[in-house]
């Protein structure tokens, strides 16, 4: 925490004197994914500068792009069967939103525009085994709640904390299951009619690392050899099996 | 301890999984099964991928049918003509499997499918390990042998392309050991199994093979098959989790030869029924996912492709 407040008073020194600008930092810029790995924290931290109107400040996270898929499953002939689907494209595959305002009205309206322009936009290109535009519709909003139910979607659970109407700091939680890639953290003020008066960003590199990265980089690159080393591995440990229980028998 | 898994790309509960590995591997011990019908589905239930789950198994059973193949070796009871023939036709087989395994896999449907494929095959199995153990009580109590006699010719025999077995001492056509070679090498990339529950009964009963090479032949043969299946799988699918592999053999190994000193102990035909009503419930888990109305209407999955 000490370390946290020399850094941000030297960001406010450094930053000289601005509109309503923002000073930020985050304290990892690289996570790295290991099969031990079981969630990680970002803390953002920084400083507005020249604060007039009491500003919303928003810290957001996204993920890097992934496709996905919603299935939809129904009875035929009395099994229940995934039969219809939708697939989108180049979806964030984490969003977290945080906001120093609590006024729900607000809220719901930056929610709303958010999920527009990240998820709902991309309904368009989005591969549907139905047409209807109840349909797809209804693809839309599962896609949201069920990337909710696995955490990978989590809008206002924790408030930024501002102090001395100038500092603030926040924590993004990410999940035990995340993509590598980049993850993009936006800090950005907010009028009164939300539009965006200033941002900042800064980006975090997921990356797979030691047998993680190795497993997935061969079982997708050099899968003929990975395929020869998983048959050679099976037969060695298995020849290793015999012969310690051979001698354990005696 | 949670562990991540690479290709699976899921957690899973390090200890859960060495537990289940051991305690399928000592059931596998005590009854000279492979175990890989019970493994598959139970990792499909943890939440494995059903085609990581299928792919996975597949190389574990490499690990542990080569084990048992080195023991069978020392014994001579391994008649390698025959398991020669098995396995050129279980190649063949194994390759096809894996080809529906891909189209169906695309379409979306491998779950159903495999699931399907586990139902049918645990419930008569499971059914006829009931009966089986039942009346085999009951004949222990009123001691009268009944035992069904190793047919020496039958149609079967009177097929061309005939081909001696020294080992086997049989004079037999190649076509059926081809032919069950086939079909155990489909059943191995569809469903992850060495096809041994299959493959023994068939040996002994169809092409009539003298019981004490008929585990060797068909463990030589289960090790083949299997490991073209998983290297197939590797290659088509890239759904052989390594990790996963290495911590199930680790299990399935130790629990095997807890399993195989602790038979002696035990009534075999009472734990054969514990087996059948375990093999029964984990086929009607299965059964009541695709009959009951689920929980979640909708997924999600990552990617576009499955």
């Amino acid at each position: 925490m000490i370390r946290l407040f020399v850094l941000v008073s030297f960001l406010i020194m450094s930053s000289g004197i601005g509109f309503c600008s923002i000073v930020s930092n985050i304290d990892k810029r690289e996570i790295e994914l290991t099969t031990r790995f079981d969630g990680s924290k970002i803390l953002v931290f920084g400083a507005l500068t020249e604060t007039n109107n009491d500003p919303t400040l928003v810290i957001e996270l996204v993920g890097p792009k992934q496709d996905m898929t919603i299935r939809k499953k129904s009875k035929v002939w009395g099994i229940w069967v995934k039969k219809d689907y939708a697939k989108f494209k180049k979806v964030p595959s984490f969003y977290q939103i945080n906001s120093t305002n609590l006024i729900s009205d607000k809220r719901q309206e930056i929610t709303n525009r958010k999920l527009e322009k990240y998820f709902f936009s991309k309904l368009k290109n989005a591969e549907t085994t139905s047409q209807k535009k109840v349909d797809k519709k209804e693809y839309f909003s599962e896609l949201i709640r069920l990337n909710k139910e696995k955490n990978n979607i989590r809008l206002f659970e924790t408030k930024i904390s501002i102090l001395q109407e100038k500092l603030f700091f926040s924590t993004i939680e990410l999940p035990q299951k995340i993509f590598p890639g980049e993850y993009k953290v936006i800090i950005s003020t907010l009028d009164e009619n939300n539009e965006v008066i200033n941002s900042s960003s800064e980006i975090v590199k997921v990356s797979k690392t030691g047998i993680q990265k190795f497993l997935s980089f061969n079982a997708a690159n050099n899968s003929t050899l990975y395929g020869i080393f998983s048959v050679m591995l099976a037969l060695f440990l298995g020849f290793s099996a015999a012969q310690i229980f051979r001698l354990l028998k005696i | 301890m949670q562990i991540f898994l690479p290709i699976a790309d899921v957690p899973v509960n390090l200890i859960v999984l060495l537990v289940l590995g051991v305690g399928v591997g000592f059931l596998s011990g005590v009854f000279g099964i492979g175990g890989g019908f019970l493994m598959t589905p139970l990792l499909i239930l943890m939440g494995i991928p059903t085609a990581v789950a299928v792919a996975t198994e597949a190389n574990q059973i490499t690990a542990s049918s080569f084990s048992g193949v080195l023991a069978h070796l020392k014994r001579r009871a391994v008649d390698f003509k025959m398991g020669n023939i098995l396995v050129i036709g279980g190649l063949f087989g194994s390759a096809l499997g894996v080809e529906i395994f891909r189209i169906i896999k695309s379409y979306g449907q491998i779950e159903l499918f495999v699931s399907g494929c586990y139902i049918i095959f645990l419930g008569s199995i499971g059914i006829l390990m009931f009966i089986e153990s039942l009346s085999t009580i009951k004949r222990s109590r009123s001691p009268q042998i009944n035992t069904l006699p190793r047919k020496k010719h039958n149609w079967i025999h009177g097929l061309p392309f005939k081909i001696k077995f020294k080992t086997s001492q049989l004079y037999i056509s190649a076509f059926p050991p081809l032919f069950l070679g086939f079909v155990i090498g489909i059943l191995a990339s569809i469903m992850g199994v060495g096809g041994g529950f299959i493959l023994i009964p068939a040996m002994i009963y169809v092409l009539g093979m003298p019981t004490k090479v008929v585990i060797g032949t068909s463990l030589y043969q289960i090790m083949f098959i299997t490991a073209f299946t998983s290297f197939m799988h590797a290659t088509q699918n890239k759904t052989v989790d390594l990790l996963l592999a290495f911590i199930l053999i680790i299990g399935g190994v130790v629990g095997a030869q807890l399993g195989a000193r602790v038979t002696v102990r035990l009534k075999a035909e009472e734990i054969r029924i514990l087996l059948a009503i375990i093999v029964l419930l984990v086929c009607l888990k299965l059964a009541l996912d695709l009959f009951l109305v689920p929980n979640e209407i909708f997924s999600l999955t990552y990617g576009a492709s499955h």
